[in-house]
């Protein structure tokens, strides 16, 4: 005689394990049983990827894969709750990959540690029942929408910056793709990125439990509640969340719709001009290379000539007061083409010149060293090329007064090249 | 006459005006979301680029940014940018 009835394949050690969520409404055995078999891709083991992993490896899903062609940085652990101080230096991929196997032992992990491109998308994808958009930024967004779209994957999206968080499922059921809700990229100057912006861990955190959420109830088809043909927006810092009701899938969408324009998956960074990654890396040169100097020409000028110039470091406020070079301004971007700015600056470089011109006239030995220099720094030597295109037109009127330059690399060139133990962040 | 509505900001278009809501003024024969977007355009020319890619939802519902539509002065408006981060 039996000793007891089960007419499942759920394993003892899975049922003491999985009880709480077991005896969950409208989950119950088949809603695990689905769980276990199922395969979830996850895109980008950072902010959101963590929990989203950490759940629904808690959960039981049967096979994750996680993509990050990244390591971890003690930087990343702030909110990145799945990584490890000792993981510093590893693959995110694997390092994720390593915290969730002490977790569930019972589920299988695959890592691919790559970036996830038009070449190596549909590959990944094709072992994969739902893809989960943990990714930060927006050229990946769009080829994570195609692949699933044309391989047609349930696409949950979830993205995060600084207090805000936005959650949606692309794809399913009919529903809308990301494209008939967003079919433009954004112009690359519009998009913040958490690595300037700044982001909580507990806003990824609560952006990433939903998408984990949203992940099972399409597993065990509780199809009703998905979050699709809705987005749903927290704003952190006032403590609401809005679901605003997105419109449905879109017979004109290029990638969707009837007559798609999109068949094969396209060059993103090309269609987005931006890359597969958060990190902007170097940046280009973007004015005249006669307003541009290194930060060891920098370094060398200060030393010979410390007095005659003047340092206007154009950060935010909230960046500036974590650290900044001695005797530096602080006139951020956003406000250095304003009336009140320039006249600060013109203030500043007039008593400059004056001092100098005293300097000079008990001095018989001027030359054009002399000349007051006005360097422009910023965190990385991107928007204090902005500010010298700003400043060269401001200050048009009393330009042979001075020499106008902008610090290439910015502080972090600084820290990089003169002095290590100048705070990065 | 004239309408005036409350805008929910998020996102960029919060960041960058640097405030969550804003009142907007609007003829009441001239209410309509076009007429919306171009004032909004004209107050606050550096969020123009921003405004072209967003969502606009008028009572938590998406508008087509295709049509145009008229607008009450109780409707909650919400300007959404797409957010990448993460």
């Amino acid at each position: 005689m039996e000793k007891y009835i089960k007419e499942h394949t759920l394993k003892p050690n899975e049922i003491e394990r999985y009880g709480r969520q077991l005896i969950t409404p409208d989950i119950g055995v088949s809603g695990q049983m689905s769980l276990c078999n199922s395969s979830v891709l996850i895109i980008g083991a950072g902010g959101l990827g963590c929990p989203v992993a950490l759940y629904l490896s808690s959960a039981g899903i049967g096979t994750l894969g996680l993509v990050d062609y990244d390591t971890v940085e003690i930087s990343n652990l702030h909110r990145q709750i799945g990584h490890r101080e000792s993981s510093k230096g590893i693959s995110k991929a694997v390092s994720l990959s390593k915290t969730i196997s002490e977790l569930n032992s019972l589920i299988k992990v695959n890592t691919y540690e790559t970036t996830f491109t038009s070449e190596t998308a549909m590959e990944i994808i094709k072992n994969y029942d739902i893809v989960v958009d943990a990714s930060d930024n927006v050229a990946t967004r769009y080829l994570v929408n195609d692949a699933c779209v044309l391989t047609g994957k349930p696409l949950v999206s979830g993205s995060a910056l600084k207090w805000e968080g936005q959650i949606t499922c692309y794809n399913y059921n009919n529903g809308p793709c990301y494209r008939c809700i967003f079919p433009t990229p954004p112009p690359v100057e519009t998009v913040t990125k958490c690595s300037d912006g700044g982001v909580l861990g507990p806003i990824v955190g609560v952006i990433g439990s939903l998408q984990a959420l949203e992940v099972i109830k399409i597993l065990t088809n509780n199809k009703e509640g998905v979050l699709s043909g809705r987005l749903l927006i927290y704003d952190g810092m006032s403590a609401v969340f809005r679901t605003v009701r997105i419109r449905g899938k879109q017979s004109g969408c290029n990638v969707c719709g009837d007559k798609p324009t999109v068949t094969q998956l396209i060059d993103y960074t090309q269609f987005c001009q931006s890359n597969y990654s958060e990190s902007a890396g170097k940046v280009d040169d973007r004015v005249d290379k006669t307003l541009i100097i290194t930060v060891e020409q920098f370094n060398q000028s200060i030393k010979n000539n410390n007095n005659n110039h003047l340092l206007i470091d154009v950060r935010p406020k909230i960046q500036f007061d974590i650290c900044s070079l001695p005797n530096s301004n602080n006139i951020p971007i956003e406000e250095i083409d304003k009336k009140e700015s320039i006249e600060i600056i013109e203030k500043l470089i007039k008593e400059k010149v004056e001092n100098n011109n005293n300097n000079n006239n008990n001095n018989e030995n001027r030359d054009a060293s002399d000349e007051l220099s006005v360097y422009l720094v910023c965190r990385r030597g991107n928007k204090s090329q902005d500010a010298v295109k700003i400043l060269d037109e401001k200050l048009k009127e009393f330009r042979d007064k001075f020499k106008l330059l902008h610090i290439k690399d910015g502080l972090l060139g600084w820290n990089e090249s003169i002095d290590d133990s100048f705070p990065i962040y | 006459m004239s309408n005036q509505f409350k805008i929910l900001l998020f996102a960029k278009v919060k960041e960058v005006i640097g405030k969550d809501s804003i009142f907007i003024d609007l003829p009441l024969d001239e209410s309509t979301s076009f007429n919306l977007i171009r004032k909004l355009k004209h107050i606050y020319p550096q969020i123009s680029s921003t405004l072209e890619v967003s969502l606009l939802a008028v009572n938590q519902e998406y508008i087509s940014r295709d049509q145009d539509i008229k607008i009450n002065s109780n409707d909650e408006i919400a300007i959404i940018p797409p957010v990448s981060g993460g």
